[in-house]
């Protein structure tokens, strides 16, 4: 099972890298998206305004991100794949490279960000560890819910409806704890908003673990 | 027509919590005043949508276990039921804001969470329609239920906890349970949640029956 999982994150980075376009078109959307919020407050936004922003980005990088993550599993090579692999594995390997990528486009496009629009945030160890746990609990409710759009008719425009209703407590609180690592001292630890972060990234983990099966099987 | 005891039971304990919700004395308490009173509908009305969508996850686990047509149609069922509810327990909640706060719709924990069940609900509704497949609907839809059912919780049951609320009983508001010791508005409140729910469920369980007998006809 590790082992598969091992292999099957591989493949994927591997497939990706001989793709890079699609990562590639992710860095030019943050890049872009953050440049026209500088055009648009003309280089200076309040505070609050600059962390909502960010997650508004971070949001629509994730869904794009992993919008495509079933397209070869779930569609053109789905009986391949069948036979192949676990559907457990599946479902693990695609939420561990999923969040990588997302950790590292967040991580990125908060580098960018900061680069247009400045950077507020006081304790930025804790920030950029929220924005880790953050990123990486949106992308595996996001892979579950990607997994369950590709199997309809519509795939794209479900994506949005289903996902974001799904994501605002995370949203919420992501946005909450980034604003107190904006008023707080340098070293400020949120303990326990950080502890939720994780525990959903362990829910939702978990609820991929146990249902994603039954969407395999067709 | 045969009717089970706990319909009975339910039409009983709904019209005793409306009759004595509406001419019972209550506590007067600050800015509440008579307002209050929407306890006994607006509070039962949330309660039973919970136990409805409960339900309707339970099905769903049901589905997934054994893969029988029925026990999807019942998630649906009970879902559907549940949003309706819901709606109401909305609308009883926006009517009371607005003379309690002032305005219909303001920007509170509670609130939040009931939007975003809303929309997951009526997200689980476009998904079972965009999918054509009976088989894959049912299973993809039953799949989502359970996932929004958990999400709900978490939004509803957990995250207000972490913050303060508008809500009597919360954030230094005067609420029912701090004030009313002597556990006049419970006579009437826990009776009206027993009774809500057992309508509610009686609601779902006829429009089941309805889905069964539409699916048979078009079967046949």
């Amino acid at each position: 099972m590790i082992e598969q999982v091992k292999n099957l994150v591989v493949k994927d980075i591997r497939l990706n890298w001989r793709e890079r376009y699609a990562l590639y078109s992710m860095l030019l959307y943050v890049l872009s998206t953050s440049y026209v919020a500088y055009l648009s407050f003309e280089g200076i936004i309040s505070d609050d305004s600059w962390v909502a922003l960010f997650w508004i980005i971070v949001l629509f990088a994730a869904m794009n991100a992993s919008l495509q993550s079933f397209k070869r599993e779930l569609n053109q090579q789905a009986l391949f794949f069948y036979i192949l692999a676990k559907p457990r594995a599946i479902i693990l390997s695609k939420t561990i490279y999923n969040s990588a990528l997302l950790i590292l486009l967040s991580l990125s496009s908060f580098g960018l960000y900061s680069l247009f629009l400045g950077n507020p945030i006081h304790a930025q160890l804790s920030f950029v560890l929220c924005v880790t746990l953050g990123s990486s609990a949106l992308a595996s409710i996001l892979t579950l819910v990607s997994a369950i759009a590709a199997k309809t008719n519509n795939s794209s425009g479900l994506m949005a409806v289903l996902s974001i209703p799904l994501l605002f407590p995370l949203l919420l609180n992501l946005i909450k704890t980034s604003k107190l690592c904006l008023v707080s001292n340098l070293d400020y630890f949120p303990f326990n908003q950080l502890l939720f972060l994780a525990l959903i990234n362990i829910a939702s983990a978990l609820l991929s673990y146990l249902l994603f099966p039954y969407l395999w099987r067709d | 027509m045969k009717m089970k005891w706990w319909k009975t039971l339910g039409i009983i304990l709904v019209l005793y919590s409306i009759i004595t919700g509406l001419l019972f004395p209550v506590p007067k308490l600050d800015i509440l005043n008579e307002t209050v009173r929407n306890l006994y509908f607006h509070v039962t009305m949330w309660f039973s949508m919970i136990f409805l969508m409960l339900l309707s996850m339970t099905n769903s686990l049901r589905f997934l276990s054994g893969f029988e047509k029925r026990f999807d149609l019942k998630a649906e069922t009970y879902a559907s039921t549940g949003l309706f509810i819901a709606t109401l327990g909305l609308t009883t909640g926006m009517v009371w804001a607005q003379f309690t706060w002032g305005a219909f719709w303001v920007n509170d924990p509670k609130l939040n969470g009931a939007a975003v069940t809303m929309l997951i609900y009526l997200a689980y509704f476009i998904l079972r329609n965009s999918i054509d497949n009976e088989e894959s609907k049912a299973r993809v839809s039953a799949v989502y239920n359970i996932l929004a059912f958990v999400m709900m919780i978490v939004f509803i049951g957990i995250l207000p906890r972490m913050t303060d609320s508008l809500h009597p009983g919360n954030g230094g508001n005067p609420g029912f349970s701090n004030y009313d010791l002597d556990s006049s508005m419970r006579m009437v409140f826990y009776p009206a949640v027993i009774g809500w729910i057992l309508i509610g469920t009686w609601i779902a369980e006829i429009s089941y029956r309805i889905k069964v007998l539409d699916f048979n006809k078009e079967n046949n």
